[in-house]
Formats: C-alpha cells, sequence, structure tokens
C-alpha cells in the first residue's frame, strides 16, 4: 500500500508518502498503526477516539472519500493509495 | 444609526456632483448592506440593458454594517455594477482595510456615476470629498499608484484603484486595494476604467457606534473562540493558506487539468499550499479585523520569475498550474504578482490562456495569430509574457483581453470557452463534483465558486460530509448555500468565518449591531431575497434559463484520468428540481408568489 | 516583576483587531483614531508594525510635562496621564521620541496607552499573539530564539 501525507502530516512524519508493507484488514486498522508509529502528534491529527480533529481529517482510499465507502472499517488491499488531509480548507 | 453610517455618498463624474443622502433604513433592513444593499440601488436605478462601460453604467463601493467593528473576520466590502465580462449584475468582494475606511470616513456606499473626461481620483477624508486630477498615475502600476496617491494626500490613506488593464478596459479588470486585495471578477476594474476614475483614497476618523454593546461583546466572544477553535479557521489557513487545497481536490480527481480536458494532473504538488508554505511564504496576512489571517506574503528568488508581493492563492495557481499544464511555481507564482500590479482577475487570465492553449493546440490559433508566439500548454515562460501582454493590451494580448468566450467566438470555436454566461469556472472540475457543478451553472455572476461553494460539504466535509459524486440532495443543498452567502457576503463578512460559525452566530452579530432583530430566518430570508434580486436583473440583463448550463465539455467528455475517470456532469439533471426549489416556474423565472413572499413584488 | 507589552513585528498580519480592540475599551464604538495602538503597513514587503506608548522608563513626556499630569505611577512602570491636570499644552506630544501620545480633537485630550489596568485589550485580541504582555526580563528570548531556529534549520538543510 501507498501512503500519502499532506499539510501539517508532512512536518509530524517528515515525509510526503511512504509504502507500507504491513497488511492490515481496515482504514481503522492503519490509523491505529500509524498513530502508533508517529505518536501524539500525528495521533491527535487522526485518531477518532481523543482527537477531535480525527473526525474532519480526510482519508482517501484510491481518491474515494472513505465516508462514501464503508467508513473507517473500509477493507484495505496491497495496491491501494491512502491519502490522508488533515482539516484545511480554501476558497 | 449603529452600524450603518447612515450616510451614502453619491459622485458624478460628467457633472462633478457630489451629494449626501441618508441610507434609506427599509432597504437596510430588508437587503444588510454590502451586496445586497448595492445591489438594491443598482437595480432601482439603471436600465438593465445599458452598456456596461458607457457613463450610464453605475460603479458602487459597498462594505457591510459589520465592517469596520470588531465582529472577528468581517470587514469586506463588495463593488457592484453592470459587469462588462458578462452583461450581468456583479458583486465582486474585497477584503484588506478599504471598506471599513469607507465607514469610518462616514458612509455606507459610495456611488459612482457618470465618467469623467480625463483621469481623475477621488479623495475622501471625512466630510471632504473631492474629485481630483489623476494624469500623474494614470498608465502607473497598482503598487505605484498606491504610494504616489498617498503621498499626495495622506501616507496611511486607503485606496483601491486600477492597473493599466482597467484603464485598457480588460474585460475582465480588477480593482485593487491595499495593493494585493481584489475585487476580482467579472470586469469592475472596466467598469472604473471607463469612468477615467484611477482611484479611490480615503481617510475616516469617525466612529462606528454599536446598538447593544453586551449583546455584542458576547456575540463576539462567542463566534471568535468558534472560529479559532475549527481547525480551518483557527490554524489550518493561517498555516498554508488556501493553496493547500490544491493536493486535495488533485487527490479526488477534480482538479481541472489542460483547459478542462482532464481532472487529475500528476504533478499538482508542485504548486499546491505546501509547496508555496515551505519555499516561497514570507508570513500570513490578514484583513481588516481578521482572526484567520489566510494572506500570503511571498516572494520569488529566481532571476527568471523574481518579485513579491501576496499569494498566489488556490484559484490563481490552479489556474496558472494545471489549467495551462504547468507545474514551475516560480512561473505561477510571478503571473499572479503581474495580475496584481495590472489589475487583471486571475481567474479569468489564466483560464483564458488555458483556452487560447487548446486552440493553438488543435491548430485554431497559429503563430500568425498569435505574433510568432508558440503558445502550446506547459510554456510557463510565454504563459508569463501574455499576462503582462493582456495588461497592457499588447500584440495578441488585445485579443486575450476579451475573456475567453469572446477569444474562442472569434476563432469558431466558442466550445473551447470554459464558461458558463461568459464567465469562466474556477478550480473545480464539475464532472467530479456535481453540486459545485450547479452551483457554477447558477450563479447570478456568471460561473463561480464563493457564491455557493458546496466544495466544503462535498469535498471538505464542512459542516458535514456529502457525496461529491451524487447528485442526490445537490439542489436544496446548493441553494441553502447560495442563500446564506448572499446574506453573510451583504454583511460585509468574509466567507471563511463559515468555517467555524454559521447564520446563527452573524444573526446574533448582525442584530447586535444594528439594533434591528433579524432571527436565522429573517437572514436567510435576506439571503435569498438579494439572490433572487440579482436574477431578475439578469433575466432582463442578459439571459434565459438557456443559459443556465456548464460548456458542453463537461456534459459529454468524461474526466480522463484519475480517481473521477469517467464522470461527467449531470447537472441538466438537476436544474428542474433547482427551480422549483428556488420556487420558480420551468423557465427559471421567479414566480409572482415568491416575489411576493420576498418584498420584491 | 513589572510586565509590559512587547510587539512582534514579523509576526504581524495587518488585521488590527489591536487597533478597534482598543478603541472599543475606552471609548465604546469603533473610531480608530481613538486607538492608543496603531499598525503601520507596508504592502509591498508584506510587514506591519503595531506601535503604542513603550512607558518608558526616563520618560520624555514626564520631564517635559509642566503639570505632572503625564506622570510615573509610584512603584510601578506606568506613565499615566491626569487629564484634571492636563492644560493642552501639547508639549508631551512633541517630546515622545515614538509619536505615542497624540491629542485628539474629539476629546480635547491627550491619548496614550495605559495597558487598560494591566490587561491590555490589544494582547487579548490579537489573534496571532504578535502583541504580548511579557515580563521584563524575558521579553526577548522569543525572539532571539525565532532567529537562532532560522539557523538550525539552515545548517539542518545544508548537512
Amino acid at each position: 500500500m501507498e501512503i500519502k501525507y499532506y499539510a501539517t502530516l508532512r512536518d509530524i512524519t517528515k515525509r510526503t508518502e511512504e509504502s507500507w508493507p504491513v497488511q492490515v484488514a481496515t482504514l481503522a486498522e492503519l490509523i491505529d498503526l500509524l498513530s502508533a508509529k508517529y505518536g501524539k502528534s500525528f495521533q491527535k491529527w487522526v485518531s477518532f477516539n481523543q482527537g477531535a480533529f480525527g473526525s474532519l481529517s480526510i482519508f482517501l482510499v484510491n481518491g474515494q472519500d472513505y465516508r462514501s465507502l464503508d467508513g473507517l472499517q473500509t477493507r484495505l488491499k496491497e495496491s491501494d493509495v491512502i491519502s490522508i488531509f488533515p482539516p484545511i480548507a480554501g476558497g | 444609526m449603529n452600524g450603518w453610517t447612515g450616510v451614502i455618498l453619491r459622485v458624478n463624474l460628467t457633472t462633478g456632483e457630489i451629494k449626501k443622502e441618508p441610507t434609506n433604513l427599509q432597504n437596510a433592513k430588508l437587503f444588510i448592506g454590502a451586496r445586497g444593499l448595492a445591489s438594491k440601488m443598482l437595480c432601482d436605478e439603471i436600465d438593465p440593458k445599458i452598456d456596461p462601460l458607457s457613463p450610464a453604467n453605475k460603479l458602487i463601493f459597498a462594505p457591510g454594517p459589520l465592517s469596520g467593528t470588531m465582529s472577528p473576520s468581517t470587514g469586506r466590502f463588495d463593488v457592484v455594477c453592470k459587469a462588462p465580462l458578462t452583461n450581468l449584475i456583479a458583486a465582486s468582494s474585497s477584503g484588506g482595510s478599504f471598506g471599513p475606511e469607507l465607514k469610518f470616513a462616514g458612509y455606507d456606499m459610495v456611488i459612482i456615476e457618470g465618467a469623467a473626461k480625463k483621469p481623475v481620483y477621488l479623495w475622501i477624508n471625512d466630510d471632504v470629498v473631492e474629485i481630483r486630477d489623476a494624469s500623474s498615475v494614470w498608465g502607473k502600476n497598482v503598487p505605484d499608484t498606491t504610494d504616489e496617491l498617498r503621498a499626495v494626500t495622506d501616507e496611511d490613506a486607503k485606496l483601491a484603484c486600477i492597473g493599466p488593464a482597467g484603464e485598457k478596459k480588460v474585460l475582465f479588470a480588477s480593482i485593487m486595494n491595499e495593493m494585493n486585495r481584489a475585487a476580482g471578477r467579472s470586469g469592475t476594474g472596466a467598469v472604473m476604467g471607463s469612468k477615467m476614475l484611477k482611484a479611490i483614497v480615503v481617510v475616516g476618523t469617525k466612529a462606528i457606534t454599536v446598538a447593544d454593546p453586551e449583546a455584542f461583546e458576547k456575540a463576539v466572544m462567542v463566534a471568535r473562540k468558534k472560529i479559532s477553535e475549527h481547525p480551518v479557521g483557527g490554524t489550518g489557513l493561517r498555516v498554508y493558506g488556501t493553496d493547500v487545497l490544491t493536493n486535495i481536490l488533485n487527490s479526488v480527481g477534480s482538479l481541472p487539468t489542460r483547459n478542462f480536458h482532464d481532472g487529475y494532473f500528476a504533478n499538482a504538488d508542485k504548486f499546491g499550499g505546501e509547496t508555496l508554505t515551505a519555499k516561497y511564504l514570507i508570513r500570513p496576512r490578514g484583513c481588516f479585523s481578521c482572526i484567520i489571517s489566510c494572506g500570503r506574503a511571498t516572494k520569488v528568488t529566481n532571476p527568471k520569475y523574481a518579485g513579491e508581493g501576496e499569494g498566489p492563492e488556490y484559484e490563481s495557481a490552479w489556474g496558472f498550474g494545471s489549467d495551462c499544464n504547468i507545474d514551475d511555481m516560480d512561473a505561477i507564482t510571478k503571473a499572479n504578482y503581474i495580475c496584481n500590479e495590472l489589475g487583471l482577475d486571475t481567474i479569468t487570465m489564466a483560464t483564458t490562456i488555458a483556452c487560447a492553449m487548446d486552440l493553438y493546440e488543435s491548430g485554431y490559433i497559429t503563430t500568425k495569430d498569435t505574433g510568432g508566439l508558440a503558445i502550446q500548454f506547459g510554456n510557463a515562460e510565454t504563459m508569463v509574457k501574455l499576462v503582462e501582454m493582456t495588461g497592457n493590451r499588447e500584440g495578441f494580448g488585445d485579443q486575450l483581453a476579451e475573456g475567453s468566450f469572446r477569444l474562442a467566438t472569434r476563432y469558431g470555436h466558442v466550445e473551447f470557452s470554459m464558461t458558463t454566461k461568459m464567465q469562466e469556472m474556477p478550480a473545480y472540475d464539475p464532472r467530479g463534483v456535481q453540486g459545485i457543478g450547479l452551483n457554477f451553472a447558477t450563479s447570478n455572476c456568471g460561473a463561480a465558486h464563493v457564491r455557493g461553494y458546496t466544495i466544503s460539504p462535498e469535498v471538505l466535509g464542512v459542516p458535514f460530509k456529502v457525496d461529491q459524486h451524487d447528485t442526490k440532495g445537490k439542489p436544496e443543498l446548493v441553494i441553502t448555500f447560495q442563500n446564506l452567502t448572499a446574506a453573510l457576503d451583504s454583511t460585509g463578512a468574509c466567507l471563511f468565518t463559515t468555517f467555524g460559525i454559521g447564520a446563527e452566530e452573524l444573526a446574533a452579530l448582525l442584530s447586535s449591531v444594528t439594533g434591528i432583530q433579524y432571527s436565522v430566518d429573517d437572514f436567510m430570508k435576506a439571503g435569498d431575497r438579494i439572490w433572487n434580486l440579482e436574477r431578475l436583473f439578469d433575466l432582463k440583463s442578459a439571459i434565459t434559463s438557456k443559459d443556465d448550463c456548464l460548456p458542453e465539455r463537461m456534459m459529454k467528455e468524461p474526466i480522463k484520468t484519475g480517481p473521477s475517470k469517467g464522470d461527467v456532469s449531470h447537472v441538466d439533471k438537476m436544474m428542474p428540481e433547482y427551480y422549483q426549489l428556488r420556487g420558480w416556474d420551468t423557465k427559471g423565472i421567479p414566480t409572482p408568489e415568491k416575489l411576493k413572499d420576498l418584498s420584491l413584488a | 516583576m513589572a510586565k509590559f507589552i512587547m510587539i512582534h513585528p514579523d509576526k504581524c498580519t495587518g488585521c488590527k483587531n489591536c487597533v478597534i480592540a482598543c478603541s472599543y475599551v475606552k471609548e465604546k464604538q469603533f473610531r480608530p483614531a481613538a486607538a492608543r495602538i496603531h499598525v503601520y503597513a507596508w504592502e509591498r514587503e508584506g510587514i506591519s508594525v503595531p506601535m503604542m506608548c513603550q512607558q518608558c522608563s526616563d520618560a520624555p513626556c514626564t520631564t517635559v510635562c509642566p503639570t505632572g499630569a503625564m506622570h510615573r505611577v509610584s512603584g510601578s512602570s506606568l506613565i499615566a496621564y491626569d487629564e484634571t491636570k492636563c492644560i493642552r499644552c501639547r508639549m508631551c506630544v512633541q517630546a515622545c521620541p515614538f509619536g505615542n501620545a497624540v491629542y485628539d480633537t474629539e476629546t480635547n485630550a491627550i491619548i496614550k496607552c495605559d495597558t487598560c489596568n494591566d490587561n491590555p485589550s490589544c494582547v487579548a485580541a490579537c489573534p496571532v499573539n504578535a502583541i504580548e504582555y511579557v515580563e521584563e526580563n524575558i521579553a526577548t528570548r522569543s525572539r532571539k530564539k525565532s532567529f537562532a531556529k532560522k539557523f538550525k534549520e539552515a545548517f539542518q538543510e545544508v548537512a
């Protein structure tokens, strides 16, 4: 799987993207593993349990918003590209 | 009066007459201020059929009742006129400090009528109002004009002016203030140029009063807290600016690319907000009373495109970027600076160049037409040159200065112009995002995003998430956003306050400042009223329901690559429901019952 | 330990929330001409600077004041203005090297910052902490460190 990071997540993870070799079943599982790897400063942006921002972050699986798929229970495959955006905006 | 100053300044440049009139309280109640109230004045006073570049047009600068107060991020103003690009009613919004300064000088609105015979500027110093000779600055760019007019009036004066583009009546010339803030779209700058008005220079030392200070202080505290706690309004926009949208729109496959041939651009990251922040940003900037600070003071050090100023914003970066198939951020930023210096709308400028590139690559425009310039997609150097040429109406730039609709028509292929009602679509692919497409097709100023920014729910998930690819429920969503925005604009508030607050908080601020009680229903109804007022003008001036559509490319040519590959717009399927929910007949005309309900009959 | 209002022009966005907060707190209306703080902007360079009374230790305004209307409050760092003693000679306006004492024609008095009774409204209003109310001795550390950080980042890039 390929994971792409944007905005503040780039500063926190110190990268724009990474190949993720670990097999995960669902998006929820992936988020937990990433939070474990990158710590609290990452977790607050993606966690739904503790971080208020987690629910506002955007998770895309192959460009589709997770909320149009199966939410946090969306099943992931090895070939998937997951993009994570902390709450951002524009105009 | 509270919030409002109670005085309107009317200046006739043909006769030289300067008048002060009382603000009509009944109209102010119904249309609030800024976009709404100025549109009401314009609709009452001009024939919708006039030539926008004739002296019969009126140019109105209008802040809102919240402008100049401590209400957070509400220091904006609108420029309202009949637009030369579209022949529709234009209300072009801008930030900075110009609007509040007009309020401190004592005015809810400045109405410019007629036309001067020689270049002039308007000097407003509280009650002192003078029409002065501007021949020394005619021909000068926006920064130089600002500095020079301050030197002869007041070094801290606030100033709205046109650059060479407005003087030469480029159909999408902008009016700039604080050098870098723009009343961008639809060509208000050309109207100002047609009136030989180079600038309005203001110093104001009077006060804006509040009707209910206790209620106001509470409303301000609530609004400030909500906006600053919202991750977007409170942090995201300050850190990354609007250009942070580039990567998100691209990642959902809806970043228009190569004149809307595609919706995905592989190198989008090169001109996104992350790149801007890392390599170009000097510091964030904020408009009057703003707590969001989305403005970008930036610098380009590459000697080829060296410059400094503000921006680019998302629309500008996208336009000169993927829409032109360019990923050179130095060139993109430089193009943005040139637009600010010459006074040009970045969206129409960029998309007109993209249209020209498209026509060129298809063989309909040749180097004979362009005076030898090769204008293929991706040619960054030529893109920058074309911006400079357009602002000065030089060479091929003179043709670009008419906008993409007239350009494409001239070369016999109007279908290459990515416009609705002759105004170019901005940075969201309507094939990938259904609701924003409906908003483009129905906005009263022509294709525009801020009029009903459903990208918020459709892509960002603010305040709730809806599926961008779905058409279900979109007409109602679009209408709600359009009505809320019309009312919000009319208070003087910035759209970005909606990352945090909504109709409830805005109504509370408005009520406590003015002393007129607005419920949420009153507020939304005012928005509906303003929308229908604009619609009536447009139906009289230029359009019918057949113009409530998108370019054929959006309906027939699916997105080629990326996550929205295969998508087309279904705006035609949504339109009947849109009309019905709006209370319009099947021809898109507001019914008599609807107008009566809105007190517009 | 005395506190003073510290400005960070590099952080200032030019929003003027400080100016309108000041005017509102003093007069319950929005009149920037009445504010005790002003913000000066240079648009080409994209920088703004807030300016207010520096409550100088050896304040020229107190030295020239013939009546003691401008005076240091005993035991504090505040330079206070007693309107009842003021004869409107405007010597303080001329003496202040920063131009922070101003004669206001509306109220017929000198206006200058008084820290809002040790709780400056401008500090509370600033959305980006470009104005801070800080202890005198640690005031410059954050500025020194923010520049020091630039060196750190420069070296990190090259390394």
